[in-house]
């Protein structure tokens, strides 16, 4: 497997010496005093105002020695990702605010996101579904709405968004009613994640301390997001942020590991962006999105724990660029060895969604999961035996050899066009974005997801409409 | 000599050199120039150069930053004097995060920036109830009330603050200006607020326009 050092050892080192140092000496603010307590109980240090909390390293150290560095993600069909240091990387899809088509976007709508859910699921390089923020939802009901929908149009692992404690608690109600008719429970079927992300710098939040609190105690794994914004919430060298966000996400592996000792965490550096010091905007397209990402997974890696990351474009549209940012950053953060990669279907700096744009990532993903495998030397890939054969004539193609080989060894497309001018212009000239769109239209017409169990979508729905009448009332 | 002064003066404020700008400020006014010609002249003529370079994408935030507080350097020696001239003081803004939302990032920027810019900005965090802003327009007295949003599970707060100026009988005494990752112009239309900022240096540039039209 291709791997990429983007920091050697020395320099991993001081950082995160720098990072204990933040955390023993900086502190952490900490917007709960419950979990405050429990902290302090664990052995951290509370100021006297009762709202910073200094960690140890001991305590740090003992707290990541809880945390497997093995953790099973699973789809609702059984199938299971195991993300671990060193080993496989996943595509998820991405959070957003909007839907986009062409160059328009709008809120995202319930059945937008219906048809983002079935497009994802219908994607073999894209293996879990992200939720998002629809428009048309009332506020405290949006991360629940949002979930059940995803449960109804994707088989595929879950992750998602908690926007209110209630939230956490009602996810976790569903997502047990679907277990339950599987006949499993979230340990032994993790089909979905929980997160939540720090408030750069250094504290964390009521609302992300309650959504790590309420899911606590029954194995589902915690993504702990140390999102930084270098050179506004974060120092601007890359250096600095790194220290920050290794220290910002340490303090968030403690808090998991007080509030369920062995609960599975991703370490998750990757979210973090520069500033744009022109237009003040968080990038995520940008070459340091990528250099962030494959640091985080460096850092995960020495400390044992599975990481994730985020690859977007900052491009308004499918276009060039939306292409270009996508596929530089994943392909730097997959080879940094980033477990889990969001970011598929998404424009717009993470703000949107398009159809087309998670149709071309499968595409820009597989081939990185190429590049990735590397070049495999052994005695029957260096072909020695073909060589000899076909000394003097050049037909490997219709070699059974090749027959062999050839589907394990070449990157196959989809929808990148290979023709030559003239049988392209007979196939109706058509760009890739057009393709993307037709795919688009064909999968929403054809992809049918593996259903729900009736009586869990019975169950799920019942739950979904007590707490909208709840709300609604 | 007053042409060389300002000329330095405006120099000072345009590379940031933001040490040197306070003792050419008092130089000036120990020459005897008026002080208006100081800040017209010399501070105003210096941002808008500032600003031209800026938006021709020649400098970028934190050199704009450097400049600005430079130029605040300068009318911190100022500013003293002034009282009673035709010289505004410092614009007064109050600026939070509405009710729900605990996202401080895209606030944090703005404000930042106003600073830079000159504003007085009185920063009430995040998760702000309309009463709490109430109570710091009616304290502060600020031309401007800026709320911020993230999320569009919160940007109803927005037009419910609003509401409760109403209500209140103080909607008149302040200009509303909102922005966030969820808001939109329209959005900020149909609450009635007076100003939308879709980035922050857009969020600065509306905010002085408001001020301009008081």
């Amino acid at each position: 497997m291709v791997t990429l050092s983007i920091i050697d050892d020395e320099g991993r080192k001081r950082i995160l010496e720098a990072s204990f140092r933040v955390l023993e000496e900086t502190g952490v603010q900490v917007d709960h005093p419950g979990i405050f307590e429990k902290l302090c109980e664990a052995g951290c240090r509370g100021d006297e105002e009762r709202t910073r909390i200094f960690f140890p390293r001991g305590v740090v150290k003992e707290k990541l020695a809880l945390c497997p560095s093995k953790i099973v993600l699973a789809s609702r069909k059984g199938d299971q990702m195991i993300a671990e240091p060193g080993g496989p990387s996943f595509f998820y899809s991405g959070d957003a605010l909007n839907f986009s088509r062409g160059k328009e976007t709008r809120p995202i709508t319930e059945n937008d996101f219906r048809d983002f859910c079935r497009i994802v699921d219908s994607l073999p390089f894209i293996q879990g579904v992200v939720s998002v923020n629809i428009g048309e939802v009332p506020p405290g009901a949006k991360d629940f709405v949002a979930f059940r929908v995803m449960l109804e149009n994707s088989s595929k692992h879950l992750k998602p968004n908690i926007f209110s404690p209630q939230g956490a608690s009602i996810i976790v109600e569903m997502a047990h009613a679907v277990l339950e008719e599987m006949g499993e429970d979230f340990r032994s079927c993790p089909i979905i994640t929980v997160g939540h992300t720090v408030c750069s710098p250094l504290r964390w939040i009521k609302e992300g301390l309650e959504a790590f609190s309420r899911t606590a105690g029954y194995g589902i794994p915690a993504q702990i997001a140390s999102e930084c914004i270098a050179g506004a919430t974060a120092p601007v060298t890359l250096a600095g942020t790194l220290v920050l966000a290794n220290a910002q996400a340490l303090s968030g592996i403690v808090i998991n590991q007080v509030l369920e000792p062995g609960r599975p965490c991703i370490y998750n550096l990757g979210f973090s962006h520069v500033m744009d010091m022109r237009t003040a905007e968080p990038t995520t397209g940008a070459p340091e999105n990528g250099l962030l990402g494959a640091a985080g997974a460096a850092f995960a890696r020495d400390l044992h724990l599975p990481s994730s990351a985020w690859t977007c474009s900052d491009s308004a549209c499918v276009d060039s660029q939306s292409a270009f940012e996508r596929a530089l950053v994943g392909l730097v953060q997959l080879l940094g060895g980033a477990n889990i990669i969001w970011g598929a279907g998404n424009l717009e700096s993470t703000r949107a969604i398009s159809l087309e744009q998670a149709v071309i990532d499968n595409e820009i993903f597989g081939a990185a999961f190429r590049i990735q495998r590397g070049i495999e030397v052994n005695e029957e890939n260096l072909a020695l035996d073909q060589i000899h054969e076909m000394a003097s004539q050049a037909n490997y193609l219709s070699s059974d050899f090749t027959l062999e080989h050839f589907r394990k060894e070449l990157a196959t497309f989809k929808l990148v066009n290979r023709y030559r001018r003239s049988v392209w212009e007979r196939g109706g000239a058509h760009s890739l974005e057009e393709m993307a769109t037709q795919e688009a239209e064909k999968i929403l017409k054809n992809w049918k997801p593996e259903c729900l169990h009736s009586k869990a979508l019975e169950k799920v729905r019942a739950i979904e409409k007590r707490w909208l009448e709840k709300l609604g009332g | 000599m007053i042409t060389s002064l300002i000329e330095q003066l405006k120099l000072s404020v345009i590379e940031g050199r933001i040490a040197e700008a306070p003792k050419i400020t008092q130089k000036a006014i120990e020459a005897g120039i008026d002080l208006q010609q100081i800040v017209d002249q010399g501070l105003i003529v210096a941002m808008d150069r500032i600003g031209e370079r800026f938006t021709s994408g020649d400098l970028f935030i934190p050199e704009m930053l450097l400049s600005a507080r430079t130029m605040e350097s300068s009318m911190n020696v100022l500013r003293p004097l002034i009282v009673g001239s035709q010289i505004k003081p410092k614009a007064v803004v109050v600026f939070g995060t509405v009710e729900g939302d605990v996202h401080d990032i895209g606030k944090n920027l703005v404000i930042m920036m106003m600073e830079g810019a000159g504003f007085e900005v009185h920063d009430l965090g995040v998760n702000v109830a309309p009463e709490r802003f109430c109570e710091a327009v009616e304290l502060r007295k600020p031309t401007l009330c800026c709320m911020s949003a993230l999320l569009s599970t919160t940007q109803d707060a927005m037009g419910k603050t609003i509401d409760f100026f109403e209500k209140r009988g103080i909607r008149g005494q302040v200009k509303f200006m909102v922005g966030g990752a969820a808001i939109t112009e329209s959005f900020a239309v149909e609450i009635g607020a007076e100003g939308y900022g879709p980035d922050a240096p857009s969020a600065v540039l509306k905010a002085k326009e408001l001020l301009a039209g008081c």
